[in-house]
């Protein structure tokens, strides 16, 4: 005798033994498991259970008993077993023909790849996770300011495109852990890959925020913004495991189905496997029922206390990116001063300036975008928004990579010729000493630890320079003092350069024995600058001494490499009445 | 080589005739070209997402309404193209085989 269990199945009535319901439930349960939880499974589970129908109808007409439990059995050998559909889906059949090994090639793979296949084809190649593959990608490219994208423009270029080698071993998966995720299930996901518990990735990765809180809390109440800028390092730690979690958010997919999960556990995908994976998930959906009844613990206490640190850490993270974002684009101009005072300085005309704002913008938007894009990818529908941000970071990133290419091929243009143009000066010869002196009144102090502020500055309309780059003494051939100065600028061309010359204003008067000198060069709108220098030349009378200030000659300023040096020559040397000004 | 020419036949199937799945896999059955017959569900499944077929809910004179699935013009268009390839890939391989086999 046998207990009958009455279903409706694909709107219609069966009476089926109580174990083959047993089974067709399993068995149900196994698909829903494969084909992962959502509306499209729902529907590929009801038109199955429409056709588990049909055949019971056909089975039934002949006979007029019970479904047993060999009827459900012969059903699931014709619909198939989620280890069956999955060998079906893949093609790791037996009776596949045998391929030959032969040398692996490097293709790119569209098929599950998200924008060429590159990183994916590349992964293949290596057997190694495409994940990982993407992340180099992305951090070599945001690292090279976007430059390097050029060579995954041309490896799409370049690669043919091809499919997955079938001799690859099967291996464990990045997958992002959604079943533990606090927030994108990204850290849950590496402790699956590499074995670890959720936990101790989670503790690595707040070890920088860690010990910037301990800092900021053994100092006093501003020290939250010490503690951060003067730890530089671990700021940028931190700022760079923001972005890589990001990266990571955008590109590796969440476990959902049965057999991702498999994959990301790297556990082989077979009935067994996914049986005991339904039961896991019914009985820690079971558990989980429970906790919301009694606390809610999932949004309470150290869950809700973990996803703020995060959130907090991600606008720091961001925050960080765009001061560097800015910091490094008034720096690409090597200059290291404020961009808009100086830029009328370094662009000939409005529209060049103009075009120099849009690069720059470019710069901050492209990568931006290209998360965007990658986030907004991921969703189920791929509407037209999201091909438009994606076509948006694509033009962004041509506009600001061609952009500064062709700005700084024009600007190099524009040092092409360089012409000199000196000056001799008679000095007087009453005394036996040459004075020189700075104009300016106020005793000018050089910071040598300050930036370029010093030796460029803009004043109305007006752009100063630092003057004297270059000092020198020689013999006279004669018993007079004789000052040779030496004005020289860079420009497109010969005639440009003389012009340009003309605009220098270097200041100079000599009054009886001593020789006043400004310490800058003025150049005013709309002339720019273009490498304009001095250089000063004393030829020296036997016998008799120059006094100048120290500061004249000592300082080297390199203004093409943004940076300025100072030596002291040894030929120098003191004489006692004098405190500061040196004398030959 | 398998994967694939099985959406290429469902989609010659439904251009012949609108049917429902049991129609489909009983001409697939006869041609021996599905044994497990749960793969045409993720393959319809996919199919329709991709806009290249529809279906209808129609009553039935025996049972509860059937899934009535008919093939779209985007539907249409790629089946010419796959058509047109299968062709292509068909001639290719028989006079390769032709040469040598015999």
């Amino acid at each position: 005798m046998k207990k009958t269990l009455q279903i409706n199945i694909g709107h219609r009535l069966f009476n089926i033994d109580d174990d083959a319901y047993q089974k067709l439930e399993t068995y149900l349960e196994s698909l829903r498991v494969y084909f992962g939880s959502g509306l499209e499974t729902d529907e590929i589970i009801n038109d199955i259970e429409d056709r588990i129908a049909d055949l019971l109808t056909e089975m039934k007409q002949q006979s007029a008993t019970s479904v047993s439990i060999s009827d459900i059995e012969s059903i699931i050998d014709t619909m198939g077993t989620p280890q069956d559909l999955y060998a079906e889906e893949t093609g790791e059949t037996g009776n596949e023909l045998p391929t030959p090994t032969k040398p692996k090639k490097l293709h790119r793979i569209v098929q599950g790849g998200i924008l060429g296949g590159v990183c994916n084809g590349i992964a293949d190649y290596f057997n190694i996770d495409v994940s990982i593959v993407r992340l180099v990608l992305v951090l070599l490219v945001l690292g090279s300011w976007g430059s390097l994208i050029i060579l995954y423009v041309l490896l799409w270029i370049i690669l043919p495109v091809g499919d997955y080698s079938p001799i690859n071993s099967p291996r464990k998966k990045l997958y992002r852990d959604t079943d533990n995720a606090l927030v994108g299930g990204v850290l849950a996901g590496i402790a699956q890959y590499f074995d670890y518990s959720p936990r101790t990735t989670r503790l690595i990765f707040l070890i920088p925020f860690g010990i910037i809180l301990l800092t900021a809390l053994s100092g006093g109440p501003f020290s939250v913004f010490n503690a951060l800028f003067s730890a530089g390092f671990l700021g940028s730690v931190l700022a760079t495991e923001i972005v890589v979690y990001l990266i990571l958010w955008a590109t590796v997919p969440a476990a959902i189905s049965a057999t991702d999960k498999m994959d990301m556990k790297g556990e082989p995908v077979n009935i067994e496997s996914i049986k005991s994976q339904v039961h896991s998930s019914k009985s820690s959906a079971n558990t989980r029922r429970q906790q919301n009844i009694t606390t809610q613990s999932a949004n309470t206490g150290c869950g809700r206390i973990l996803r703020i640190v995060f959130f907090g850490m991600l606008a720091i993270g961001v925050l960080l990116f765009m001061l560097g974002a800015f910091s490094s684009a008034s720096i690409l101009m090597g200059l290291g001063l404020d961009l808009n005072t100086i830029k009328d300085f370094v662009f000939a005309n409005n529209s060049s300036s103009l075009w120099m704002n849009i690069i720059i913008i470019c710069f901050i938007l492209a990568p931006i975008l290209t998360l965007a894009y990658l986030f907004s990818k991921r969703g189920p529908s791929k509407s037209l928004v999201v091909k438009n941000i994606g076509l948006a970071a694509i033009i962004t990133w041509i506009i600001a990579l061609v952009g500064s290419a062709s700005m700084a091929g024009l600007l190099m243009r524009d040092f092409r010729a360089q012409v000199s143009k000196k000056q001799n000066l008679n000095l007087p010869t009453a005394s036996d000493t040459l004075y020189i002196k700075y104009l300016e009144k106020q005793e000018y102090e050089i910071d040598y630890s300050a930036g370029l502020q010093d030796y460029i500055f803009q004043k109305n309309n007006d752009l100063y320079l630092y003057s004297v780059t270059q000092f020198s003494t020689s013999d006279s051939p004669d018993n007079e003092f004789h000052a040779t100065i030496k004005k020289t600028t860079n420009g497109k061309d010969v005639a440009a350069c003389e012009n340009r010359i003309d605009n220098m204003n270097f200041k100079h008067k000599i009054v009886g024995d001593t020789l006043f000198i400004s310490r800058f060069i003025s150049i005013s709108k709309p002339e720019v600058y273009r490498g304009q220098r001095i250089s000063l030349d004393i030829a020296l009378p036997e016998g008799k001494s120059l006094v100048k200030p120290e500061e004249l000659g000592n300082v080297d300023i390199n203004i093409n490499h943004g940076m300025h040096r100072y030596h002291q020559s040894g030929s120098y040397h003191h004489m006692d009445d004098d405190d500061d000004d040196e004398v030959i | 080589m398998r994967k694939g020419t099985l959406e290429y036949c469902v989609l010659a199937v439904l251009h012949e005739q609108e049917s429902y799945p049991s129609e489909i896999i009983a001409k697939l059955k006869e041609q021996d070209l599905i044994v497990i017959e749960g793969t045409l569900y993720p393959i319809l499944n996919r199919l329709k997402k991709s806009d290249f077929v529809t279906y209808r809910w129609q009553e039935s004179t025996e049972g509860p309404p059937r899934k009535y699935f008919k093939i779209t013009k985007t539907g249409t268009q790629a089946l010419k193209e796959i058509h047109q390839a299968w062709q292509k890939y068909y001639t290719a391989v028989n006079t390769i085989t032709q040469n040598t086999l015999h």
